[in-house]
């Protein structure tokens, strides 16, 4: 539990930038929670997401019965960069060649990704969720990558 | 006789009742979300204050197993804030608040959300370019803001409505 802790402190800058992608997915579900319960903050949250996502219906999901403030592909990203930098938090390798394949199957998931985005291959929520939580996990594989091994440069000197 | 008369008669009853039906009432709550679309092309610069802009129902409202409201169904929305586009770069904005749409049986239901739509500012370029190049340029207007059929919002059931189906 200590090694842990000391962990996700000694990898801050990281914690920070999951917090972000964390929000959002967190926003996402919090907007239709407050619209069916009445409250109007649901409405400012989905106007904010609305700058971000298109938000169609066809392609959310929905709680309560109202969407989500994100399309599930969105839902799906923020939630792959966030899990993969809160993974690598755990994820400490003493050479820095390990990063780099890191990064080199980061990079291919997100190409996945986003030629499943140019091509479309499926058309239902549940697959533009797993093909968001797919780039979104590749691309956060791909920057805490980069950010480990630039620590690790600077560690080393 | 008597008796098998009054059995044939109860059994018509019966079946009388059972055929009409009764009438249910359903109660479609307040905050249900019902997704609109718009069926016009709507702009800044030909609305005016006040004026009903149409949306309809994009899909079946559902209550359990019963539609309450047809997908297709008008959605009237009125314009209660309106800015038209102009010098300096300001550019367009239009508010729209939905009122009402109509239940399968003909019931009002009363709506509340907005729907607000801004056109391209560039007040800031065109204080730039007017400031450091040519004053002219403070002429540069805005785009008007504006939206075609299609356009997807979000409204909400104002207060409970009784429906009866």
């Amino acid at each position: 539990m200590g090694r842990a802790l000391e962990q996700v402190c000694s990898h801050r800058i990281l914690l920070i930038l999951g917090f972000v992608p964390a929000s959002i997915f967190f926003m996402a579900f919090f907007a239709p929670i407050f619209n069916a319960f009445g409250f109007n903050i649901g409405e400012s949250i989905y106007n904010l997401l609305s700058h971000i996502c298109h938000q169609h219906f066809e392609r959310v999901f929905f709680v309560f019965g109202h969407p989500t403030a994100l399309c599930s592909r969105c839902i799906g990203g923020y939630l792959g960069v966030f899990s993969a930098l809160i993974a690598l938090i755990f994820y400490q390798k003493e050479n820095k060649e390990a990063y780099i394949s890191l990064y080199a199957i980061g990079s291919t998931i997100l190409l996945l990704a986003i030629i499943d985005g140019l091509v479309k291959f499926g058309h239902s929520v549940e697959f533009r969720f797993f093909s968001g939580a797919l780039g979104g996990l590749g691309f956060g594989l791909m920057g805490a990558s980069i950010y480990h091994y630039i620590k690790g440069v600077f560690y080393a000197h | 006789m008597l008796i098998k008369i009054t059995k044939v008669l109860s059994f018509a009853a019966l079946l009388l009742t059972t055929t009409h039906g009764v009438a249910e009432t359903i109660t479609l709550k307040a905050n249900t979300f019902i997704p609109v679309i718009l069926t016009q092309n709507i702009s800044s610069e030909n609305l005016t204050l006040g004026e009903d802009v149409y949306f309809s129902v994009a899909y079946d409202i559902k209550v359990g197993k019963e539609t309450v409201i047809d997908a297709g169904t008008n959605v009237v929305a009125t314009v209660v804030s309106l800015e038209k586009k102009g010098t300096i770069g300001a550019g367009g904005q239009v508010s729209l608040t939905f009122l009402s749409t109509e239940s399968v049986d003909g019931t009002v239901i009363p709506l509340r959300g907005t729907k607000v739509l801004k056109g391209n500012d560039e007040t800031t370029g065109t204080v730039v370019v007017g400031v450091v190049l040519c004053p002219l340029a403070l002429l540069n207007q805005g785009d008007e803001a504006h939206a075609g059929q299609g356009l997807q919002a979000r409204a909400m059931v104002a207060s409970e409505v009784e429906i009866t189906l």
